[in-house]
């Protein structure tokens, strides 16, 4: 998968990554007001297209919309509260108000799937173990143990499977009605193997790891992140606007009604329009930081 | 303040860290040598990735019988590590998600759970240990549909509970009869293994005993 590398964003520490990556998806949990969704969700679609290009972004729009279809449905078939009934189907109601609702709470899933999607691109593998490695040092260390452990696990299950269909056996692409007790067996006796060979490798790693010295002093890290007053100001005003949307958002929420129908009160438009423009600003953070730079050189 | 979706959807997370995080300071606490964090990176990394050896059975996933027998072998706390982490490791690929809260806690539960079983001798009988390992396969499917019963469904009554699990009931119970024709045919072999590895090299003696 294609990740754009260097980002203004990524300079910064990875606590405002942090703050940012899991920030954003919970803002857009929090929402219950189909505008204030509709924009988490363009937004997090926007961020995707920005990290990982069109490609990828249309992709996961694609299995997102599949979802967000599912809970629609799901919503309208189950729930018959309402009072604007659009048609009957086999003596069950289907209202405009669950449609809307079933609508709003897909596109709440679907934001925060995408969200999600570009969690790793925002907040890499690398600075995850690094924030949370400190405090837990044993289980960042096992954590990281295992990151490394998969490609390794995947080359040795080509190679097992590659020795083992020279050896008489069929390869499952060959003879696909194979007994499916026969498969059952071939893949045990596979996943057996995996098991020995692996094991035998991680026991070498540890007696190697104590022969180097671990454990016999404090730990460092191959990454220093320092905090400098760039990262200060960034989590300030990272922080006030999520908080600020946060606000914004709960107020929106009591004022939102689906039931019995749908209907808005808007307290104060420019409070309304602050807060929606808060959100953005916010969910937009990494692409804002490159259209700055642009300008200034 | 009343209690509707969009508050659970943030409450239940920090109900499951704060149900989680306890084994992990107590693992921390415990203060493991390399060779005793080895076995369970190595049994997280199968249970994570045992599942493109199967890929030719569908909806065979042996991850919940991979966890069972390490937390019989290893002990509860090294169970429920091996759990927790394969579920979190293997999305660190697949991709985060509200449900990886959730899936690490029910496997880390079941890894715990059928540690205390070995220790209590309940898995002597075969009978206890294949069912063990059906229900767990089931709970497991049931455990994750809270999340989505919890998170997305507004108006909770039966009726719509009652559809969201009778739409999953058939994964789940392929789920449970895979781990347990895991568990018929590996663990023996595994578990045999498995303890003449702890007995040479005395990994988690500590713990295991």
């Amino acid at each position: 998968m294609y990740v754009r590398p260097y980002t203004i964003f990524s300079t910064f520490h990875p606590v405002i990554l942090l703050l940012y990556a899991l920030g954003a998806p919970v803002i857009t949990m929090f929402g219950r007001n189909p505008v204030f969704q509709l924009t988490a969700c363009i937004c997090a679609l926007c961020v995707n297209v920005f990290y990982m290009g069109g490609k990828s972004a249309r992709r996961g729009l694609r299995s997102v919309f599949g979802l967000f279809l599912l809970i629609t449905v799901m919503n309208v078939i189950l729930n018959p509260m309402g009072i604007t009934v659009l048609f009957t189907v086999a003596n069950r109601k289907v209202t405009l108000e669950s449609l809307c609702y079933g609508v709003s709470n897909g596109l709440m899933l679907a934001g925060v799937l995408l969200w999600f999607r570009s969690f790793t691109a925002v907040l890499p593998n690398q600075k995850f173990l690094y924030l949370f490695g400190k405090r837990f040092q044993k289980t960042g260390l096992l954590l990281s143990m295992i990151v490394k452990l998969f490609p390794e696990t995947r080359y040795k299950i080509q190679c097992i499977q590659q020795a083992q269909s020279t050896s008489g056996e069929n390869s499952s692409s060959d003879e696909r009605k194979t007994d499916i007790r026969m498969q059952i067996k071939k893949n045990m006796r596979q996943i057996s193997s995996l098991l020995e060979w692996s094991m035998e490798d991680g026991i070498e790693t540890a007696d190697s790891m104590k022969a180097r010295g671990y454990g016999d002093h404090i730990r460092t890290s191959y990454d220093v992140y320092k905090v400098s007053s760039g990262d200060k100001i960034m989590g300030a005003v990272l922080t006030i606007f999520l908080l600020v949307s946060v606000c914004e958002i709960s107020v929106q929420n009591r004022g939102f009604l689906y039931y019995p129908t749908i209907a808005w009160k808007v307290n104060n438009l420019w409070l309304t329009l602050g807060g929606i423009l808060c959100q953005i600003v916010f969910f937009l953070t990494p692409v804002w930081l490159e259209i700055k730079k642009g300008k200034r050189r | 303040m009343e209690i509707c979706a969009e508050n659970l959807n943030i409450i239940m997370p920090i109900v499951l860290i704060l149900l989680m995080l306890p084994f992990f300071v107590i693992f921390e606490r415990s203060k493991p040598r390399p060779k005793d964090l080895v076995p369970i990176a190595v049994m997280s990394a199968l249970g994570a990735l045992g599942r493109a050896l199967f890929a030719a059975i569908p909806n065979f996933k042996p991850t919940t019988a991979i966890v069972m027998i390490t937390g019989m072998q290893f002990g509860p706390l090294a169970g429920f590590l091996t759990g927790a982490l394969s579920a979190l490791v293997s999305n660190l690929f697949l991709g985060q998600g509200p449900w990886t809260l959730w899936q690490m806690s029910a496997w880390g539960m079941i890894g715990f759970v059928s540690g205390i079983f070995q220790k209590r001798g309940l898995f002597q009988y075969r009978t206890v240990l294949y069912l063990f390992g059906m229900i767990s396969g089931i709970l497991f499917g049931w455990i994750l549909n809270l999340q989505y019963i919890l998170g997305y469904v507004d108006h909770l009554n039966v009726e719509t509970v009652a559809a969201c699990y009778a739409a999953s009931i058939w994964f789940d119970v392929t789920h449970g009869i895979s781990t347990v024709v895991f568990l018929a045919i590996l663990e023996r072999p595994w578990g045999r293994k498995l303890h003449r590895l702890k007995a040479k090299y005395g990994i988690l003696e500590k713990e295991s005993e």
